[in-house]
């Protein structure tokens, strides 16, 4: 079926429509000559620019295999690309602080790890000495309380005596 | 202390003492308190070196009955500051027992 002959026996264009196949597949030249919607001078231009299209397309008017066929480049060209970025920023920021590149599935942890066992006796040995550090401070203060109490009764004794026994 | 004026502030600042003195145990500044009696020990026995004149002998009782009255309250609350402290180092004596105890088991 030519394209003349579509627009003259198929006027309903629903009916043509449905007969695309995969749009992914077609070129937008093919659909238009199976659809017949557009004009003769748009398609004759197409029709001579099907075949180059495929390799080196006209600005403006690519096809849809070409453009799938550059997709298809260019989505390996950025996947190379990702991934190239990924490992030269891995190795880039990989600053021996940095764990921010490190990644450690659970069970698979080095024998090289700090004893649970030992930084749990390094805590307890904080611990103690932190206990060791408040008793000394409340020792401190008590003996301090105990001497002023001691002060506050020789006082007491010192002015109950002269209110009772006035000089002079 | 030549003039009555002297006795007279003199004893108006022993009595301010014990007020301060009061005024910081309940504050907690302690430290401060003990540094408020040694001023006023100083004070007492100046006052008490020499007989006061006849005019200021019922400020100087005032004062000192008022001081009695104000140390009571001041030994009240160190008794009981200590009494804290004694707690706080009873917890901390179990504390490195249960420490020590699962050190060693």
């Amino acid at each position: 079926m030519n394209v003349s002959d579509s627009i003259f026996f198929s006027p309903d264009f629903r009916k043509i429509e449905s007969r695309r196949v995969s749009p992914q597949t077609e070129s937008s030249a093919q659909r238009t000559q199976q659809t017949g919607l557009q004009t003769r001078s748009l398609l004759l231009i197409h029709v001579g620019e099907v075949s180059a299209s495929r390799t080196a397309p006209a600005a403006g008017f690519k096809s849809d295999v070409a453009h799938d066929l550059e997709t298809d480049k260019s989505d390996e060209a950025d996947k190379t690309n990702a991934e190239e970025t990924v490992d030269s920023a891995s190795e880039r920021f990989d600053e021996p602080d940095d764990l921010s590149n490190d990644y450690e599935p659970i069970g698979e942890r080095s024998d090289n790890d700090d004893d649970p066992e030992e930084e749990t006796d390094a805590r307890r040995q904080r611990k103690g000495i932190h206990l060791n550090v408040l008793e000394a401070r409340y020792r401190s203060h008590f003996a301090m309380l105990d001497h002023l109490v001691g002060q506050l009764a020789a006082t007491h004794d010192f002015l109950t005596q002269r209110i009772q026994d006035p000089p002079g | 202390m030549n003039s009555l004026t002297d006795w007279e502030t003199q004893i108006k600042r022993f009595q301010l003492l014990s007020t301060e003195m009061l005024d910081l145990a309940h504050a907690g500044e302690w430290a401060a308190v003990a540094e408020w009696e040694e001023k006023r020990r100083v004070l007492l026995d100046d006052l008490y070196k020499t007989s006061p004149p006849a005019e200021v002998g019922p400020l100087l009782k005032d004062a000192a009955q008022f001081t009695l009255v104000s140390d009571a309250r001041v030994q009240e609350l160190a008794h009981a500051e200590m009494d804290k402290l004694s707690d706080r180092l009873r917890t901390i004596r179990q504390g490195r027992r249960a420490l020590n105890a699962y050190q060693s088991s």
